[in-house]
């Protein structure tokens, strides 16, 4: 059984041309009641290092199945998945959970920003989990505050805020401890138009100066430029779509 | 992380509240009900512990200061010969009645104390003097109980046991367990008030000589009288409190009460904190998703309890403090000994803690897929 780090995961990947993110024939279906809906039937997918995904289709298709089995948060029915190299199948959920804490940033639709928090203090929340000093967790809480653009709103309770605003926040946050890996799911969800363009902008900006890899679950297809490939969920299997960017 | 608990927690102040309340309604009852308690059970031990004897001589199995029975006065005698001895003196407490105004009569219990020393006499005098019941007919009534009596002055005169008696002192607080008030008086008068039998009383007090072994000097007495129970001053408390423990289910009563108002709390704060969860799950799955650890989930959860308990014992100490200034009489004391408040806030903070189980085994159960879905 693989065994996780949860300070250095990356250590464990030197070559970078191991890719960020590999998934083979993985499967998953959902029992309800007598019937047993086939989610995924056998995704194949490679996703480099530094790279920008997006995984596109309606409603229900999957895509949120596919980005929790890709972010460690749920397990498929059979398959392999691995992460920088590492095959996160046999983790067990500590390890799992050390995994997601060390190694991926998510991006929520609705935030989940903790109420009663500032937007410092929401950012600076895994960085003292991940054991960082209180100082430092704030010194890099509002450098990242300023990297997406709220400087200045740091004591801000995210709730007086604009949705926009908020998913910055939450943009901000899943950086904090500067994972390899970003998920985010529906992203745009909340956002206008123009809110929604600029996020994807700036989460695009940030994994090619940062060398992150993004993986951004979307039904929203005005967002499609700033992914440098599109997959489409299709009846349990992606199908590469086009390549954007 | 404490900071991160209290901050989330102050977010939802009416839960908060309703957490605060539960806590301190808790603190508030265990410090009254225990204050009553110990208040009334002090009340028992009364005449033993401020009767300035150091050992009590009675009958055989005596268990309760207010019910002796008749033991022979001179074995006053036989203890003074003892060397350790300082004082030995009979002391009497009986049962007779008080004439009041208007032809009635109100049951009291006599209590004589020998000359010169008055070992037992009334303490905490306010009017008067202690020693004025050596002046005719003289007799000590608490301030308390002058409605029962009809409101007697000093220097009225009534009679006890169809004897006469002028009140010429009186004390304050000095009431028992018993609803009969407490008449203070000299030996010999106190025997004909109660109509006792020549040369019989109810205790032989003894004061020892200072360094005394009590325990010693118990034991030389019971060689001297073995048909008498010999007991220290503490021992002899205890016993009366036990008495009046195990005849009446007092403790059980009480204690219940207590019982019943730390599940209360229990139940409240538990409820507030499950219901603070729910409302926060999407929140906390979020945090699962970014990899929490449960570890640091039950953290959250105990400085978020251990933080209303910390404001529970202050706000409710200030409101024992406040009940017992108020409510607190010499009939019913509200007796608070420094280690009940500390107990009590101990038990709150248990309480808080235990309160914390319920939400953080839901937190353990949470799917981090629910962020997500």
């Amino acid at each position: 059984m693989a065994t996780v780090s949860s300070t250095a995961p990356l250590e464990r990947v030197p070559n970078s041309a191991i890719d960020a993110v590999r998934l083979e024939h993985v499967t998953k279906s959902y029992r309800r009641g007598e019937h047993v809906e086939q989610v995924l039937r056998g995704v194949d997918l490679s996703v480099a290092r530094g790279e920008c995904v997006y995984l596109l289709g309606p409603s229900g298709c999957g895509k949120t199945t596919l980005l929790s089995i890709i972010g460690c948060v749920l397990r498929p029915d059979s398959g392999k998945v691995e992460l920088f190299g590492t095959e996160v199948g046999g983790l067990a959920e500590a390890e799992r959970s050390a995994l997601r804490r060390s190694t991926i940033g998510f991006v929520f639709q609705r935030f989940h920003l903790l109420r009663g928090l500032t937007a410092e203090e929401n950012v600076m929340l895994p960085l003292i989990l991940a054991g960082v000093s209180r100082r430092a967790a704030r010194r890099q809480a509002r450098r990242l505050l300023e990297l997406v653009g709220l400087e200045g709103r740091a004591d801000q309770d995210p709730r007086l805020m604009s949705v926009g605003q908020c998913q910055r926040v939450a943009i901000a946050r899943a950086l904090a401890c500067d994972p390899p890996l970003l998920l985010a799911d529906e992203p745009t969800a909340s956002l206008d138009a123009q809110t929604g363009a600029k996020v994807m902008r700036l989460l695009r900006e940030l994994a090619k100066t940062r060398q992150h890899t993004v993986i951004v679950v979307t039904h929203d297809r005005r967002i499609l430029e700033y992914a440098d490939r599109v997959f489409e969920l299709e009846a349990g299997r992606l199908v590469e779509a086009s390549t954007a960017a | 992380m404490w900071g991160i608990a209290t901050k989330t927690l102050k977010a939802d102040p009416w839960k908060c509240l309703m957490a605060l309340l539960g806590l301190t309604f808790t603190l508030v009852l265990m410090n009254v009900q225990g204050g009553l308690f110990i208040g009334l059970i002090r009340k028992v031990s009364l005449m033993v512990d401020y009767g300035d004897a150091d050992i009590w001589v009675g009958h055989r199995r005596m268990h309760n200061v207010d019910f002796a029975e008749d033991i022979p006065a001179a074995w006053a005698n036989r203890i003074r010969a003892l060397p350790d001895v300082e004082t030995a003196a009979p002391y009497l407490i009986g049962w007779s009645s008080i004439t009041v105004p208007g032809g009635g009569r109100e049951a009291v219990v006599v209590v004589g104390a020998e000359p010169p020393e008055l070992l037992g006499n009334a303490w905490n005098v306010v009017r008067g003097n202690p020693r004025d019941v050596l002046r005719p007919d003289g007799i000590t009534v608490d301030v308390y109980e002058l409605p029962k009596l009809g409101w007697p002055r000093i220097g009225e005169v009534r009679e006890i046991g169809g004897k006469r008696a002028r009140i010429v002192a009186y004390t304050r607080g000095v009431m028992g367990f018993l609803v009969a008030p407490y008449v203070f008086t000299t030996f010999s008068r106190a025997a004909r008030f109660c109509r006792k039998p020549p040369g019989a009383c109810s205790y032989i007090l003894v004061r020892a000589r200072p360094g005394a072994d009590l325990r010693a000097l118990c034991d030389q007495i019971r060689l001297r009288i073995p048909e008498a129970d010999v007991y220290t001053r503490g021992e002899y408390s205890r016993l009366s409190v036990d008495f009046w423990m195990r005849r009446t289910g007092l403790g059980i009563s009480f204690g219940a009460a207590t019982l019943l108002g730390m599940l209360v709390g229990l139940s409240i704060v538990a409820q507030t904190m499950y219901a603070s969860v729910l409302d926060r799950m999407p929140e906390f799955a979020a945090l699962k998703a970014m990899g929490i650890r449960n570890r640091d989930l039950a953290i959250v959860l105990l400085a978020q309890a251990l933080f209303l308990a910390l404001i529970a014992c202050c706000v409710g100490m200030v409101v024992v403090g406040g009940i017992q200034w108020a409510f607190s009489t010499p009939r019913a004391p509200i007796w608070i000994p420094w280690w009940l408040s500390v107990g009590s806030c101990l038990a709150v903070v248990l309480v808080a803690l235990a309160s914390a189980i319920p939400p953080y085994m839901k937190l353990r159960q949470v799917d981090p897929m629910l962020a997500l879905q």
